[in-house]
């Protein structure tokens, strides 16, 4: 076969044709690229529907935008009710008082909220611990002293801790979204022990946390209805802020980065482009020896 | 006085690599691929500087990482970003590394046997040094990932556990191994950066090598201004990508078990390391020996090291159509091998697996018998 | 002329044109971050914590930004007595 193919190609296999070369190699690679992704892609959704579990429908949060902030409303309103509902299991560890202000509180609330918490503190002079009224610095105080005391009370689950529960699990605003508000009841063949729920976004199906969230479970300080979605969404909402502590600051540097971008590319292309017009438009000549003289 | 100034900086090798950037006599005709060299010098000097600052805050112990990790993220100013830079910086480290690895293949590179030598060896550090950097936020997949990837040496026969528990300092991956990670994770990137000093001497030596192999000198042109500008269009492009996906997809490359801490305790559903591992990982897997695994996952890597003695007149892929077929079949399968590496051990993936495995190994060999072969057809013809 | 004054002063020496580089990158550093927060509280008005503040804080408005909120909100407010006091 390559004997064949040289005998057709001949000469033209040895030819450089320098000008395309590039584009060819970008082209190769495009279709290359692109053939892969697209079979990948396709592969993955097919995979997709072989698991056991369900699969979180995408919801159209607030912050998806490319330069969209979280809510801070919804940040204040998620606070209540993490506080309200969550924190009875669910610990906060990763999370001061301090983080809050500004961003759902201001300074004297947030001093008023840690106030209402007693926190260990010691040892003072005689060596005694005591507890104390919370302050700006403490951590969030946990519901629990240890994994153990957590798993006692718990039928032997453990309620993680809820600071990176967003990044921790894949697609994370909606899979905790779909898992607040996906409790239903089990279908036939799927018995559960005793303390289980059934909630079909969870892995084994059997969760070790009832459905807490119903319609007016907390009543909001701003007023704002308190649906069950409502409720499930601003805990999302300030979960994923607990989470990426940065994302607003992330969000304007991104208007930065394209206007960086947008300014400085343009210019540098063309800067190349001038100084290269040179060596563009150069013409090579070869001369054989015997027609120099 | 003057003269002798410049006679000085002219003839000192100290000055070598930095007067590279104005005056080093370049191809005219090399493409936008030889670009990537510049934009991975850039990467490791980004790595380099960004860790430092992180190991101004970040404290080697079990029991604080995990922590340290989390102030960084929420106390340290603009401490968000240098670590989702170090993060990602890795990862696209890896991703301008097999791009310029792979243009070094199309065009055969390696004829510069040096440069390429010392390349390989550059890429097999950095991955040692993505391993280790990779275990420190002592998150779940860095555990587990320390663990099976440590194992890897108990194969090894009669010496290997003893080996393992040297590695570890004690009986179980625990604090002296995260520890000691820390300290060859520091100390291994300016051995890197020593090595991409050597890397550019020993390439400035014959200089590049261009699309069509011509040898000579009249067609070269000073680096400053033609080059610099150059690199300077792929450099702002590539940064600006960048910084798109720290600030919107941070941890697209990353795998979301890794925010858990780590816990001896509970494993994982799905250990899977880094997505630049991943070809070497399904390599590992593919292979039912755990030595001959072992063995096969190594060589994945150090077969790059006997490139060179492909001895022949070819120039480089473009002019020789079966090889440009295998090598872009053999870009196809390092994809899918990436790919299979985050599946399942399953039916179809595992006899994929094997197959793209084999199909991996023989591209080198193809290489050879291929390139070998339509040379002689060549030197018949004439 | 004016071309003539930047040639003379700025680009024609080294040391001035470096020095030029640097004080207007100061200046256009703070322009540009002013003009992307800008886009970004306009992109995400009522939505930033900067915005619902001056609900929960006793203190005196001093920031521009919420003079303009307050002012267009009690401007609206203003017509709706108005209309009652008519219809009364």
């Amino acid at each position: 076969m390559a004997a064949s193919l040289g005998r057709v190609c001949k000469f033209g296999l040895l030819k450089s044709n320098y000008g395309t070369l590039f584009n060819q190699l970008l082209a190769c690679l495009g279709v290359t690229a692109g053939g892969i992704s697209a079979l990948i892609y396709a592969l993955d959704q097919s995979v997709k529907a072989s698991d056991q579990v369900a699969h979180p429908p995408n919801y159209k949060w607030g912050f998806y935008g490319i330069f969209s902030s979280l809510d801070h409303r919804s940040l204040r309103r998620g606070w209540e009710v993490y506080k309200n509902v969550c924190s009875a299991c669910h610990s906060l560890d990763f999370l001061a008082f301090r983080h809050l202000v500004g961003v759902t509180h201001t300074e004297e609330e947030v001093k008023a909220i840690a106030a209402e918490y007693q926190v260990q503190d010691g040892p003072d002079d005689t060596g005694a611990y005591y507890m104390r009224p919370g302050k700006l610095f403490d951590t969030i105080p946990a519901p629990y002293p240890n994994e153990e005391a957590a798993r006692a009370a718990n039928n032997g689950a453990y309620p993680p801790d809820l600071t990176y529960i967003i990044n921790a699990s894949e697609n994370g605003e909606n899979y905790v979204f779909s898992l607040l508000t996906g409790y239903c009841d089990p279908p036939a063949g799927i018995t559960l022990r005793e303390g289980q729920y059934f909630n079909p976004y969870f892995v084994n199906g059997a969760l070790g946390m009832p459905q807490i969230i119903y319609n007016e479970v907390i009543e909001y300080a701003d007023g704002t209805p308190a649906t069950a979605s409502q409720v499930a969404k601003d805990v999302v909402e300030f979960l994923m802020w607990a989470s990426n502590a940065e994302f607003d600051e992330r969000k304007k540097m991104t208007i930065k980065v394209i206007g960086f971008g947008l300014i400085s590319l343009p210019l540098i292309i063309y800067w190349k482009r001038v100084k290269w017009t040179t060596v563009k438009n150069t013409k090579l000549l070869f001369t054989p020896k015997y027609k120099r003289q | 006085m003057k003269k002798k100034f410049k006679s000085f900086i002219y003839k000192n090798i100290m000055f070598k690599i930095p007067l590279s950037f104005i005056n080093l006599p370049t191809p005219m005709n090399i493409n936008y691929m030889w670009n990537f060299g510049s934009m991975l010098g850039i990467f490791l000097m980004i790595q380099i500087i960004s860790g430092l600052f992180l190991s101004m805050h970040y404290c080697p112990n079990i029991n604080l990482a995990f922590k340290s990790i989390s102030h960084i993220m929420k106390d340290v100013n603009s401490g968000w970003l240098i670590r989702l830079i170090h993060m990602n910086g890795a990862s696209f480290y890896f991703i301008l590394m097999y791009f310029h690895i792979s243009r070094n293949l199309y065009y055969y590179s390696f004829k510069l046997n040096y440069v390429w030598l010392i390349g390989s060896l550059i890429l097999f550090m950095s991955m040692a040094t993505a391993f280790l950097g990779y275990v420190l936020p002592w998150g779940q997949m860095s555990f587990w990932g320390a663990m099976v990837i440590t194992n890897l040496l108990s194969a090894l026969p009669y010496i290997g556990k003893m080996i393992v528990e040297w590695v570890w300092g004690g009986f179980s991956i625990n604090n002296s191994t995260l520890n000691r990670f820390y300290s060859f994770h520091f100390i291994l990137p300016l051995i890197i950066m020593f090595m991409v000093f050597l890397h550019l001497m020993i390439l400035h030596l014959s200089g590049s090598s261009n699309p069509i192999h011509l040898k000579y000198d009249i067609y070269k042109i000073p680096f400053y201004p033609y080059f610099l500008i150059k690199d300077l269009i792929t450099i702002i492009l590539i940064l600006s990508m960048f910084m798109f996906l720290n600030l919107q997809y941070p941890y697209m490359f990353g795998d979301s078990d890794n925010f858990k801490m780590a816990n001896p305790m509970i494993t994982p559903s799905h250990i899977k390391p880094e997505w630049y591992f991943l070809f070497a990982y399904s390599i590992l897997r593919s292979v039912p020996s755990k030595l001959g695994g072992v063995i096969m996952l190594f060589m994945s890597i150090f077969i790059l090291f006997f490139l060179p003695l492909i001895n022949n007149n070819m120039k480089n892929t473009k002019f020789y159509p079966l090889n440009k077929y295998i090598y872009w079949m053999f870009i196809n399968i390092f994809i899918m091998l990436t790919w299979l590496g985050k599946q399942m051990i399953e039916y179809p993936y595992i006899n994929l697996n094997e197959f793209y495995t084999m199909m991996y190994y023989s591209y080198y060999l193809f290489l050879f018998m291929i390139s070998n072969l339509i040379d002689l057809m060549m030197k018949k013809n004439k | 002329m004016i071309s003539r004054f930047l040639y003379r002063y700025i680009f024609k020496r080294t040391s001035s044109f470096i020095l030029s580089i640097v004080v207007t990158s100061v200046f256009f550093e703070r322009a540009y971050d002013h003009a992307c927060e800008e886009i970004f509280e306009w992109i995400n008005e009522g939505r930033l914590w900067t915005h619902i503040k001056h609900k929960y804080d006793n203190l005196p408005q001093t920031q521009s930004y919420q003079k303009r909120y307050i002012e267009e909100r009690t401007s609206d407010l203003e017509e709706i007595p108005n209309e009652d006091t008519k219809e009364d």
